[in-house]
């Protein structure tokens, strides 16, 4: 291989990405930032008000850590962060469908940052890991491919489409891989991942295989699934898990980053990511941890892959032929649109003006009151035919996953729903064209009928400014793999300290902290916990009733006595990282006695106040393989009391 | 009894001529004026951003948030605690400011200049006063007003637009680069609710003064003997200040502010009414601010008086500039086609008509000898001169300008020319402008050709054809702030009765024929007009609609207000305020409380020192250090203008009785040594007191009885 095709190799393995690769990872990434956004919601007043047990005002007095950027220290009220919440939504969602999608890209980072920030005190590696993924994606064109600026860009490149043009196709999408320093960022990224969190698994409970065993007894984060595994499957079996899991977290590094085969072993290490997190997520409660591992797995895909799956869709069993109104301004225009969005090419659309596609026994009267879609023949068998909402849904069903939104309209009595607005809007299609300013019933350019400026070719200074884009963003990679590196080098303990960055400028430091990009990865590290803990709060009521305030918001259990940390807690892993800090965060201790005292506020009930409280934490030691099921030396330890000085 | 139809009608003309019309050109000029009010806001704050933004200062974040003034805050500034953090954001907002002043996407801002505006204030609601809500509520209800119609770049991006000239004689036609000639007024609620807002103002402020230093006319004196707050001319015009003085200017106020109620909602004599209520609010602030430093009250005020500048003052302005414009002609080189842009926007620029603009072109044509006008042969302007360099010529004079001479003499002729040429004339700039023009000159050509315009006699990269048919309806190409063409006619339904016929005002304002021929050479025509699909159209009758419902929500909220706030409201028109009319007074700001030197002038002075006792026994005072003109003025008086900011005085006047606020305080005076620098200034102990004195009586100067009490100590005494 000569040194060009060595450096042209080099660079479609390292720097390249395919833009469809890029609008799957776009979609997955979105879905994650929402569910994000909705797994918080219930937690809105306790952690996003003033009335939780992270006011704003406490958290900003002795903040986590010294830099620190979120929006929601501007809301103290309810609302006010619900409003906060539901432009964030709209951010996320934007990006989803791929709408401005640089922009909202920039706006989805700037509020999942400032919604993570502002609970840092709660949060744990999910935040850290899109944070992460967020930094090297933001500047990579996510919107080229599969989504709604995809679509406006098409239909712009071909303003004055005929019918005649959209019978033989749309113009084929520009599949040209994008490249960029991010994506070798991205990929070491991965890499880094998972292999200091393999590094620092270097505990005996990792090395005898007992890890997922003493994992699976840690009751604040266990899930049902996990618990019914830790009952009843034997021994064994999370011993191999324990193995399987430090295999996986070895050999990913090296498949993703291989230069040989690596069209295959990406995909692999794909494959054993998302058994891997889907196992994780399955047993034990880490949050958005797990989605947002699997949300770095879609870029491990090439364009090989893509070839790949376009063999085997399905597309001559589910062809179709559209025959629709052209000369209605609004159907042509949804035509136009449903074209761009059949990205495998199942949809053929012919105007109702061209007869000569239609089969000899269709009326032609027929296509002047409604849709027709047609099953493309053989000589021996006459196709099927849909007519009105019925050929809508062959429409949608043709699109990707359109089954999939499109199924109501097969059921009955929505059917026929469907049906009667699909005649209403048959019989009113001139004039909603009209309204529109589209072309209406052999009126073209109807009153507010856009004719677009032709493009102009820009000025030569426009031009060289758009040609340094590029090179500005790419400096500002290379920037960030400085920043990061040099993070890297100081958050975890297995790199040497002949190559650490220990007296990084203060700018640097602030680099990582504002987005919240931490590099430190340990998780469960370097020993599986070997004990479990909980909070729990003995109050005392106006009516000498003893009730735990603190585990009816955050736990299962929350009746008391309590001898022991109760069985699956059922903890959202909000509430069970600031259970594991708050002992041990005196700056935090008034808010969460605040909070407290605010018990019958949030009951409502008057005889719920509390007159007197004290906060422990309980340890116990996980049972050892082998031995009875129990766990043993439980002990507790008072952390806080109001009042002070004993009962009032 | 129903009115007849006609009378109906007239009484609505007169109603939305009188109250609910404004002149675009108060709008632009408004527009200007206000955000030089808001950047001047925002420059006084630059001093103490550590103090006051930032968690090193006296009002951390964390204690506004966890012992809020009011129950409801908004404030980007809280999510900022350093004080790097806070310099950068001021920059983006002087950046959103300075947008504003040259009105470059206007609309959006306003709304921007608005959010950093309440952002700013919002922050530190300790130490706002009423110049604050005056600010804050002008870039509200103007928030609901286009003022980029005129005086902006975006009228001139617009105009550029629409018409785009390819030779010298079509900069000629002022009149058809106009395309807000036909925008001269703005019709909307949120033109009363300005007016509204600062009789509001005045109202209360008068009614409020019923106190005896009033009744007596001894208010001015008192105020004199404010050294919190009084200028060095106010401590110079003390001795003089005779009670016969004294009593024309505390009268003078009373009735200023009396009387400007009336001239701003008399249904009678606009003009001149109006005319009366700008100079009187002028002079009466002038006046303040020569006296005592209220911070921003006195400019915010002046910022409401180009808003009712009414049309008539606008041609009245027009005449008299045009009896003393210049008279120029500028010849340049056509070819080039940055001169020709240049040359274009000058034009646009040239709203008197002072400047005849010709080409090399015009030089060599048939008629140039014989033309009186151009004579250019005679002046010595010649096509191998225009080739190195612009020239000017006075038509008046006869004068000849060349180079940085010639464009400094094109800015004089444009409005507030005088302003901007004058760096052009000085003499050390001049020379160099003129080494700047000669490189410019000798470049020009691969300037323009790099900017994708024409160079000399070398056409543009191919410009497309423009179509066949130029739409039936001559309008301008859509831009982001582009203007539409007819009146900006609003309906809300609750005033359309009152309003005019669209259709009349349309009819009255018919947009000049825009032209589309096809370029013969430098530039591409404008793209056809395009009509708006009706859909479009009703959005923005909707938009439109919501716009002044809001206003009017807002005018309620402001009535709200007033009256329950207010002491001289009669307490029969006292009521309870409903949740969301608190919350739509405490977000924006809008607080309506005017009581200025209300009910009397204050008759004592106050100030705060702090008694620090260092770690090698030296007494400072780290309070004072910061803030005041004076190192250690010690408690045995207040000493002459202590000259505090705004910010410092409230603060001085509130910190006592905010007990809340005391840790951050003590906080702040024990860090005094990291501030220095210096280990010997760790505070070991210190005790904060309020210090007050009365003001001298009228005839005599010294203040008496001065006093002074602890309300802060550290350690905390027992």
């Amino acid at each position: 291989m000569n040194r060009q095709a060595i450096k042209a190799e080099l660079s479609r393995t390292y720097l390249e990405l395919d833009p469809r690769t890029l609008a799957l990872g776009r979609i997955f990434f979105a879905l994650v930032l929402i569910g994000d956004l909705l797994r918080r919601i219930p937690w809105i007043h306790e952690f996003y008000t003033n009335g939780g047990v992270l006011p704003n005002h406490t958290v900003l007095w002795r903040p986590a850590v010294s830099r620190l950027f979120s929006f929601f220290y501007m809301s103290s009220l309810p609302e006010e962060s619900a409003i906060g919440f539901a432009i964030c939504f709209f951010c996320f969602f934007c990006f989803l469908i791929g709408w401005r999608t640089r922009l909202f890209h920039v706006l989805s980072f700037v509020m999942t940052t400032s919604l993570h920030n502002r609970m840092l005190f709660a949060e744990n590696w999910g935040g850290v890991a899109i944070g992460a993924l967020m930094v090297w994606t933001v500047f990579l064109p996510m919107g080229r491919r599969i989504s709604v600026d995809a679509v406006l860009a098409s239909m712009r490149a071909r303003r004055n489409e005929t019918p005649e043009q959209l019978a033989t196709g749309v113009p084929e999408p520009d599949n040209t891989p994008a490249r960029s320093l991010a994506v070798l960022g991205l990929l070491l990224q991965i890499a880094i991942i998972y292999w200091f969190n393999y590094v620092h698994k270097s505990g005996q409970t990792w090395k005898d295989g007992t890890a997922v065993y003493y994992v699976l007894h840690q009751e604040r984060i266990i899930t049902w699934l996990g618990l019914q595994i830790r009952e009843h499957v034997p021994y064994w079996v999370t011993a191999l898990l324990t193995r399987g899991t430090l295999v996986v977290e070895a050999i990913v590094p090296l498949l993703v980053l291989t230069p040989f085969l690596w069209r295959w072993t990406r995909p692999l290490a794909l494959v054993l990511l998302v058994g891997l997190h889907g196992s994780i997520a399955a047993m034990v409660n880490l949050g958005i941890f797990s989605a947002a591992m699997i949300a770095y797995d879609p870029f491990l895909l090439d364009t090989v892959h893509w070839k790949l799956f376009g063999r085997v869709v399905p597309r001559k069993r589910r062809a179709r032929v559209v025959f629709y109104d052209a000369d209605c301004g609004v159907c042509f225009f949804i035509a136009r649109v449903l074209a761009r969005l059949d990205l495998f090419r199942r949809l053929r659309m012919v105007s109702n003006q061209d007869r000569t596609a239609l089969p000899a026994d269709v009326d032609s009267e027929l296509l002047d009151r409604t849709l027709l879609v047609i099953e493309p023949t053989s000589a021996d068998a006459p196709g099927r035919r849909w007519t009105r909402a019925a050929a809508v849904y062959q429409c949608l069903a043709a699109l990707p996953l359109g089954r999939l939104w499109a199924w109501p309209l097969r059921v009955p009595g929505i059917s026929q729903l469907a049906n009667a607005a699909y005649d209403a809007f048959a019989r009113n299609r001139t004039r909603i064209s009209t309204w529109l300013g589209l072309a209406a019933c052999g009126v073209p350019g109807a009153p507010g009928a856009r004719v677009e400026e032709p493009d102009a070719k820009p000025a030569p200074l426009r031009t060289w400014l758009r040609a340094r884009v590029p090179l500005v963003r790419e400096l500002a990679i290379g920037l960030m793999f400085v920043i990061l590196a040099a993070e890297v080098s100081v958050a975890n303990p297995s790199v040497p300290r002949a190559l650490r960055f220990e007296n990084r400028p203060e700018w640097m430091v602030a680099a990582v902290m504002y987005p919240h990009v931490f590099e430190g990865w340990s998780l469960f590290s370097p020993e599986a916990p070997l004990s479990d803990e909980t909070v729990v709060v003995d109050a005392v009521t106006r009516d000498g009733r003893h009730v735990d305030p603190y585990n009816e918001v955050g736990s299962r259990v929350s009746s008391l006595p309590v001898d022991g940390v109760p069985v699956r807690l059922g903890h959202d892993s909000f509430w069970c990282d600031y259970t594991l800090r708050i002992p041990d965060a005196p700056q935090y201790h008034q808010a969460l006695l605040e909070w407290l005292q605010r018990y019958h506020e949030r009951t409502g009930r008057p005889q719920d106040q509390i007159v007197r409280f004290e906060a422990f934490v309980i340890w116990q030691d996980s049972p050892k393989p082998g031995a009875p099921r129990e766990p043993t030396n439980i002990r507790k330890r008072r952390f806080l009391r109001w009042p002070e000085t004993g009962a009032p | 009894m129903k009115m007849p139809s006609a009378r109906w009608a007239k009484f609505r003309r007169y109603f939305t001529d009188t109250y609910l019309t404004v002149d675009a050109r108060s709008l632009g000029f408004g527009r200007i004026v206000l955000a030089l009010i808001l950047l001047l806001d925002l420059v006084r704050r630059i001093p103490d951003i550590t103090l006051f933004y930032s968690n090193q200062g006296l009002v951390p974040n964390h204690m506004m948030l966890w012992r809020p003034p009011t129950q409801w805050m908004f404030s980007f500034f809280f999510i900022l605690s350093h004080p790097d953090e806070v310099a950068f954001a001021f920059v983006l907002v002087g950046i959103v400011y300075f947008l504003l002043l040259i009105g470059w996407r206007t609309r959006l801002m306003q709304v921007l200049a608005l959010i950093c505006v309440l952002s700013l204030h919002g922050r530190v609601t300790l130490l706002e006063n009423g110049g604050d809500w005056m600010l804050g509520e002008l870039a509200l209800w103007t928030a609901f007003l286009p003022l980029g119609r005129r005086f902006s770049v975006d009228a001139l991006l617009a105009s550029l637009r629409a018409r785009r000239e390819t030779t010298a004689a079509e900069l000629g036609d002022r009149k058809a680069m106009d395309v807000s000639l036909s925008m001269t007024v703005v019709v909307s609620v949120a033109v009363l609710a300005l007016a509204l807002q600062i009789a509001n103002s005045y109202i209360f402020n008068a009614a409020h003064k019923g106190g005896p230093t009033w009744r007596s006319g001894t208010a001015v004196h008192y105020v004199l003997h404010q050294d919190r707050m009084c200028t060095w001319f106010a401590v110079w015009m003390r001795p003089y200040m005779a009670l016969w003085l004294s009593r024309i200017l505390s009268w003078g106020s009373l009735v200023t502010e009396s009387i400007l109620p009336v001239m701003l909602l008399a249904p009678f004599q606009k003009v001149s009414a109006r005319r009366v209520a700008i100079v009187s609010i002028i002079g009466l602030h002038l006046g303040f601010q020569c006296f005592i430093n209220l911070g921003i009250f006195s400019f915010a005020m002046i910022g409401y008086t180009p808003f009712l500048m009414t049309g008539a003052d606008w041609e009245a302005l027009a005449r008299f500039t045009q009896r003393r414009k210049h008279r120029l002609a500028a010849y340049f080189d056509a070819g080039c086609g940055v001169c020709f842009q240049i040359v274009r926007v000058w034009a646009r620029m040239d709203r008197l008509g002072c400047i005849t603009f010709r080409s090399s072109a015009d030089l060599v044509s048939p008629t140039a000898e014989t033309d009186a006008a151009g004579g250019s042969g005679r002046r010595g302007v010649t096509p191998e001169l225009l080739a190195r360099t612009l020239v000017v010529v006075d038509e008046v004079t006869g004068k000849t300008y060349t180079r940085a001479d010639a464009v400094a003499q094109v800015l004089r002729a444009l409005p507030v020319g005088w302003l901007w040429s004058l760096p052009l004339r000085l003499p050390g700039l001049r020379a160099l402008a003129n080494w700047g023009y000669d490189r410019f000159a000798r470049r020009r050509e691969s300037i323009s050709m790099w900017l994708g315009l024409a160079a000399c006699a070398v056409p543009a990269p191919a410009a497309p054809a423009a179509p066949a048919e130029p739409a039936a309806s001559a309008e301008p190409a859509a831009a982001t702030e582009s203007p539409p063409l007819t009146a900006q006619i609003v309906v809300p339904p609750v005033v359309a009765p009152l309003v005019a016929t669209s259709e009349a005002q349309l009819a009255a304002t018919d947009p000049p024929p825009v032209t589309t021929e096809a370029p013969p050479s430098v530039v591409a025509s404008a793209p056809p007009a395009q009509a708006r699909p009706p859909f479009v159209e009703q959005f923005r009758w909707l938009i439109r609609i919501l716009r002044e419902g809001a206003v009017m929500a807002l005018i309620v909220v402001m009535v709200s207000e007033t009256l329950f706030i207010n002491a001289a409201i009669p307490k029969f028109l006292k009521h309870d305020q409903p949740l969301w009319i608190k919350r739509l007074v405490a977000y924006p700001r809008m607080i309506q409380a005017w009581s200025m030197f209300a009910s009397d002038a204050p008759m004592g002075d106050q100030t705060m020192v702090v008694d620090a006792i260092t770690v090698d026994g030296r007494h400072v005072d780290p309070y004072s250090e910061a803030t005041s003109r004076y190192d250690n003025p010690g408690r045995a008086e207040i000493p002459v203008r202590l000259d505090n900011d705004s910010f410092v005085f409230n603060y001085s006047g509130r910190i006592p009785g905010s007990g809340s606020y005391h840790q951050a305080l003590t906080e702040w005076i024990l860090a005094y040594h990291e501030r220095t620098g210096n280990p010997n200034d760790r505070i070991i102990s210190f005790d904060a007191y309020q210090v007050d004195d009365d003001s001298p009586p009228i005839g005599q100067t010294n203040p008496r009885n001065v006093r002074s009490h602890i309300f802060l100590s550290h350690p905390p005494k027992r």
